[in-house]
C-alpha cells in the first residue's frame, strides 16, 4: 500500500492543541469561536469532539487540518506546527461532496490524482476500499443514483485511500437516519479497528461519541472550550447492545450532567 | 434511447402538424390570397420549386452563422473564464462587455459595410458581437457558482489551483455554458440573417428581403421555413453535444436555458 505519511514510521499521528483561540471578524463585531482550547490526542486514539452546535468544534477539526488559522496558539500533528493545509491526513465533511460527473470508483481515485500515487496501485486498494464499505459493484455508478448514506461511505473511502494516519471527520453521519447511522458507526468502528489510524471524531450525539471513543473531549457553548475530558474505558469490539448497559447508560449520564452544568440541556424541575 | 428521444418530440410534432392543418385548413376555406398568407402545402411547393435557389442562400447563411458563432464560442469562453477567474478583468473589461450589448447591432450594420463591404465580414461580425455575451455571461456564472465546500474539500485534498480548475470548476460549470451555447447559438442565426438584411449579396436573409419587397409572400415564408429549420437543426446539434458530455445529468435542464436567454 502506498505511504502517503508525512510522519515517518510512527502508526497514527499524535496530535497538540496549545491555547488555541479563534476569533471571527463578522459584519456584526468580532465572534469569539474557540476560547483557549488546549489537549493532546496519542497516536492511535480515537477521540471525539462533542459539543452543542455553533461550539467551534467544526471551526478547531478545520484548524487541526490546517484549513484555518487560529487566532492564537498552535496545532502539532506528530511534531511538526500546522501550516496550512495538511494534506496527508483524511477529511470526512458533513456532506459527501462527492463529484457528480465521476462515478464511484472515479470520486475515490479523485485522492490518487491529487497525490499522483501510481495508477494501478489506486485503483487495487479504491477497489478493495469499496468492498470493504459493502459497495463492490457499486464502482460505475454514479453520485445520483447512490444513497446518502453510500454517498458518505464512498467519501470515507476517498479519505482512506492514501492510508493516512489521520482521519478528521465532521459530524460525517449527521445527515443520516438513525438506523444508517447505527450502521455506520458499526462499520467506522470496524475500518478504525483494522489499521492504526488517529481519528478526531465531531458529534453532537453523547452515544454516538461514547460508542465510538477512547476519549470524549465535551465542549461548551461558544466561545468554545473543553469543559471534560472523559476517557471510555468500554471493551472493543464495542456492540450496539452495549448501549442498554449500565456502563454505557453511566458515561452518557456523566456527559449529560456536563451539559446540564454548563448550560447546553436544560430542564424543567419536578 | 429511441423510445425515449420519440417520447420528447412526439408531442411538438403532433402540436406542429396540428397547427399546420389548421392553418392549411383555414387558408383554403377563407379563400386567402397567396400573397398575405399563403398555404403550408404551397410554401412546400415553393420549397420544392425553388430549391436551387434556396440551398445557394442557405448555403451563405450557414457560412455566416458557423464562422461568427465559430468565433463567438472562442471568445465567449475565453471571456467567461477571464471574468470568473481574474477580478481585475472582472472590474475593467466586464462593464464595457456589458456597455456594448446594448448597443443595437442593426444601427452598426450599415457602418459594417462601409467599412469592410457586401461580403462575409460583415455579417460574421454581427453574428458574432451578438452570440459571444450569453456565452460570457453563462460560462462565468457556471464557473463563479461552483459549490465552494466541494473547492474546500478538494483544497484539504492538496489539489493545486489548476487541477481544481480542471477537475472541479469546468465540470461544475458545464451545464451553465452549454445553456448559454443554445442560446448564442439562436442569436447567431438571427445576427446573420440581420445583417444581410441591410446589405448583401447572398444569404436567406436577402432572400427574405427581396421576397418582401416583390410581394412574393410564399417565397418569403419558404425562406422564414428553411430558417427555422436551420434553427432547430443547430439547437439539437449543441443538444445532442451536450448529451455526449454531461451524461452525468438525469435530464437536460430546460429551465437554465431559459433563465440564460435574459429573458
Amino acid at each position: 500500500m502506498i505511504d502517503g505519511r508525512a510522519n515517518g514510521p510512527s502508526t497514527g499521528s499524535s496530535i497538540t492543541v496549545d491555547h488555541v483561540s479563534k476569533i471571527y471578524g463578522t459584519r456584526t463585531g468580532p465572534v469569539d469561536a474557540l476560547a483557549d482550547v488546549s489537549f493532546t490526542i496519542r497516536a492511535g486514539e480515537f477521540v471525539s469532539l462533542l459539543g452543542p452546535s455553533g461550539c467551534g468544534k467544526s471551526t478547531l477539526l478545520r484548524i487541526i487540518a490546517g484549513l484555518e488559522t487560529p487566532t492564537a496558539g498552535t496545532v502539532s500533528i506528530g511534531g511538526r506546527i500546522v501550516e496550512g493545509p495538511q494534506t496527508q491526513l483524511g477529511i470526512v465533511f458533513q456532506s459527501p461532496l462527492l463529484l457528480a460527473w465521476r462515478d464511484a470508483l472515479g470520486n475515490v481515485l479523485l485522492q490518487a490524482e491529487a497525490r499522483r500515487m501510481d495508477r494501478q496501485k489506486a485503483e487495487t486498494t479504491a477497489r478493495e476500499l469499496i468492498a470493504s464499505v459493502g459497495l463492490a459493484g457499486f464502482e460505475h455508478k454514479w453520485p445520483r443514483e447512490l444513497s446518502g448514506g453510500m454517498q458518505q461511505r464512498l467519501a470515507i473511502c476517498r479519505a482512506l485511500l492514501h492510508d493516512p494516519a489521520l482521519l478528521l471527520m465532521d459530524e460525517p453521519f449527521g445527515a443520516l437516519d438513525a438506523l444508517t447511522r447505527d450502521q455506520m458507526n458499526i462499520d467506522l468502528q470496524a475500518l478504525w479497528r483494522r489499521g492504526e489510524k488517529t481519528v478526531v471524531f465531531v458529534t453532537h450525539s453523547i452515544s454516538e461519541a461514547v460508542f465510538l471513543s477512547d476519549r470524549i473531549l465535551v465542549m461548551s457553548h461558544r466561545p468554545g472550550r473543553v469543559v471534560l475530558d472523559a476517557t471510555i474505558a468500554l471493551a472493543r469490539p464495542r456492540r450496539m447492545r452495549m448501549r442498554d448497559t449500565a456502563e454505557f447508560t453511566a458515561y452518557q449520564e456523566q456527559i449529560r450532567t456536563q451539559f446540564a452544568r454548563s448550560g447546553v440541556l436544560r430542564e424543567e424541575d419536578g | 434511447m429511441n423510445r425515449v428521444a420519440v417520447a420528447r418530440i412526439g408531442p411538438a410534432l403532433f402540436l406542429a402538424v396540428a397547427i399546420l392543418a389548421v392553418w392549411q385548413v383555414g387558408v383554403t376555406v377563407s379563400g386567402m390570397p397567396q400573397f398575405i398568407l399563403p398555404s403550408p402545402l404551397a410554401i412546400i411547393g415553393v420549397i420544392a420549386g425553388s430549391a436551387s435557389l434556396l440551398l445557394r442562400n442557405l448555403v451563405a447563411t450557414l457560412e455566416e452563422f458557423g464562422f461568427g458563432l465559430g468565433a463567438s464560442i472562442l471568445c465567449g469562453v475565453v471571456l467567461g473564464v477571464a471574468t470568473a477567474k481574474s477580478r481585475t478583468f472582472a472590474e475593467t473589461m466586464y462593464p464595457l462587455l456589458i456597455a456594448t450589448q446594448s448597443v443595437p447591432k442593426l444601427a452598426l450594420a450599415p457602418l459594417f459595410t462601409v467599412w469592410f463591404g457586401f461580403g462575409l465580414l460583415p455579417k460574421v461580425l454581427i453574428a458574432f458581437l451578438i452570440a459571444f455575451f450569453p456565452i460570457t455571461v453563462n460560462t462565468a456564472a457556471g464557473l463563479m457558482s461552483t459549490d465552494p465546500d466541494t473547492l474546500l474539500m478538494a483544497r484539504s485534498m492538496g489539489l493545486s489551483a489548476a487541477q481544481r480548475f480542471l477537475k472541479v470548476e469546468v465540470p461544475s460549470a458545464l451545464p451553465a455554458v452549454f445553456a448559454g451555447l443554445k442560446v448564442g447559438t439562436a442569436f447567431a442565426v438571427v445576427g446573420a440573417v440581420v445583417g444581410e438584411f441591410l446589405g448583401a449579396d447572398a444569404g436567406l436573409g436577402r432572400v427574405t428581403l427581396t421576397a418582401s419587397t416583390t410581394l412574393d409572400t410564399p417565397l418569403l415564408f419558404a425562406a422564414l421555413t428553411v430558417l427555422a429549420a436551420v434553427g432547430l437543426a443547430s439547437y439539437g446539434l449543441v443538444a445532442t453535444l451536450e448529451w455526449l458530455l454531461i451524461p452525468w445529468n438525469a435530464e437536460a435542464d430546460e429551465t437554465a436555458t431559459f433563465r440564460a436567454s435574459g429573458l
